[in-house]
């Protein structure tokens, strides 16, 4: 399963119940709320896949194939934006 | 003739002699004063026999003192209403401080269950909103709580959504070692309200007193995170245990404090003795010396802005129980024990205590109706030594565990003696005399008369003086 790293170009602030992205290079921004600034949380904290899974399966109070589907969906997501990136000499999941 | 008890639960009034002058202090009546042999006299008259005492100031403090006072401290009754949530996510440590007792603990390596958190948290915050609070709090004890980073993470994260949902403010503190790394502390700092960090001193005492598992000093670490919890939105606190050999560095260390870190405030406690902190030759410091120099060291601390602690001397608390033992906490367990109280249950149960509240099992929080009015009769009402103190209602007693009292009035014992005289300090600075402290230290018999008096109570003074 693939690790993700947050983006060398993006700084982030925590403010109340959200989490600032900035990408100042490309002059773009993101507010994280709710279950997203969690993710970000634990990514940051280098948690990996698996146990950020299990985390939010307890937090959610969802099944494990559930919460990997909107995981990923995430993750994805963030990929695409350049918010997050693969872990180097990880293989793909 | 009115005949008035000053003296007693309803009117507690005390009075301790400083140098020439003698300090009055009516702490339900939030009221202190210094006055004058004579004037004392009369007023204590005033009080107890109702004589007249004519114009002017002696006669505006004594109907100060008949008019209404705060009501007297009670221990909670009703409804098990939280003061805040206390989660233990482990006993496990990597710290191997010479002085602590937890590190030999049974069940060190146990970790909280998610789910067990989950269900404390869920238990906890449909109390607060039941009890139409919108300001809930999650403190976290250890072992080093870090130790189990996963459980903290998850209490916060899962707390904070459950509060978003009923509209409560919900806020996190932790007392931690600050051996971790910068990524974690980073996270601390920005997601946490409140760390209390436990940092002895300089290099050679927090090395000496609190060296990591491999023997190795933990100051680098430590003194790096407390850098950067400085920078962040989170509030620190440090905590500095003392010693007999670090005593005459208070000042020293207060000062070291405030010049590499930003602390809100700077805890200075005794050693607790333990049979780790004798094996080490630790030995707690002797209460005069360590009263005079937290004096000092506060005096540091408050030119630079910092609030110097010793929780037992604040005359600001109206309190009957000293800790979270009268505050109809439960602290969760890793092994889902609810107690009353973070100390070690062989600590307490060694001494006869029964501090336990209830259980989790099975995804729910039960409690006890007879252990929640056990825990709650151990308050200050019930210990005869502190009924006649001028710290009744800020120390209330101490720890219930670990500062056993005596029954005899004036048996006080050594923290019976700093408290009594970094109370007295704080009082007459609040007064605007700190000079008159700085005397007072100076003159040790004028300093023992005051704090080995047996009873402060204004209506056994004419006995007393």
């Amino acid at each position: 399963m693939t690790l993700y790293r947050c983006a060398p170009a993006i700084v982030w602030v925590k403010d109340v119940g959200q989490t600032l992205l900035v990408a100042q290079e490309r002059g773009q921004w993101w507010a994280l709320r709710g279950v997203e600034a969690t993710i970000w949380d634990l990514l940051t904290l280098h948690y990996s896949f698996e146990q950020i899974v299990g985390f939010l399966t307890e937090l959610l109070g969802l099944s494990g194939e559930e919460v990997m589907q909107r995981l990923l969906a995430v993750i994805r997501r963030w990929e695409q934006a350049g918010i997050v990136c693969p872990l180097e000499g990880e293989g793909s999941g | 003739m009115t005949v008035t008890d000053p003296c007693d639960d309803t009117h507690s009034i005390f009075i301790l002699p400083v140098l020439n002058l003698f300090l009055l202090y009516a702490p339900l009546h939030t009221f202190a004063a210094l006055v004058a042999p004579a004037a004392t006299d009369q007023i204590r008259r005033a009080l107890l026999f109702g004589q007249d005492v004519g114009a002017g100031s002696v006669r505006n403090i004594v109907e100060h003192l008949r008019g209404a006072t705060a009501p007297v401290p009670q221990p909670r009754q009703g409804e098990f209403v939280p003061a805040f949530l206390g989660l233990i996510p482990t006993r496990g440590c990597n710290l191997a401080c010479t002085y602590c007792a937890f590190l030999t603990s049974q069940g060190a390596g146990q970790v909280m269950d998610l789910r067990l958190a989950r269900t404390a948290i869920e238990w906890y915050l449909e109390r607060v909103g039941r009890s139409g609070f919108q300001m809930a709090e999650i403190h976290f004890f250890g072992g080093e709580p870090f130790c189990a980073e996963e459980v903290v993470d998850f209490a916060c994260h899962f707390a904070r959504l459950k509060a978003a949902e009923t509209g409560c403010t919900i806020r996190f503190e932790v007392a931690t070692n600050g051996a971790f790394d910068e990524d974690r502390c980073r996270w601390a700092a920005d997601s946490l309200d409140s760390i209390i960090l436990s940092l002895d001193g300089p290099d050679d005492i927090q090395d000496r007193h609190r060296p990591r598992r491999d023997g190795q000093g933990s100051f680098q670490t430590v003194a790096r995170n407390a850098r950067i919890l400085s920078e962040g939105p989170a509030e620190l606190a440090i905590r500095a245990c003392v010693t007999a050999e670090t005593v005459g560095r208070l000042p020293d260390i207060a000062a070291w404090f405030c010049q590499e870190f930003r602390p809100v405030s700077v805890c200075f406690e005794p050693v607790q003795p333990s049979a780790p902190s004798e094996a080490a030759g630790l030995a707690p410091p002797d209460p005069w010396e360590f009263a005079r120099y937290f004096i000092q060291a506060a005096r540091v601390l408050e030119a630079h802005g910092v609030a110097p602690v010793y929780a037992a001397a604040d005359i600001t608390a109206r309190r009957v129980s000293f800790c979270p033992v009268g505050q109809d906490v439960p602290i969760i367990s890793p092994d889902g024990d609810v107690a009353a109280c973070y100390l070690l249950r062989q600590e307490w149960a060694a001494r006869g205590f029964d501090l336990r509240l209830g259980r989790i099992k099975d995804d729910t929080l039960f409690l006890d109706d007879g252990a929640i009015a056990r825990v709650r009769s151990l308050n200050v009402h019930h210990k005869p030594l502190c009924a006649r103190c001028f710290c009744r209602w800020h120390c209330a007693g101490g720890c219930h565990v670990n500062h056993l009292l005596s029954d005899r009035p004036g048996d006080y014992d050594r923290l019976c003696l700093q408290t009594r005289i970094i109370a007295l300090r704080n009082l007459l600075k609040v007064l605007d005399r700190d000079d008159l402290a700085r005397d007072l230290l100076n003159d040790r018999p004028a300093l023992e008369r005051a704090v080995w008096q047996p009873s402060d109570a204004l209506a056994d003074w004419s006995r007393l003086r």
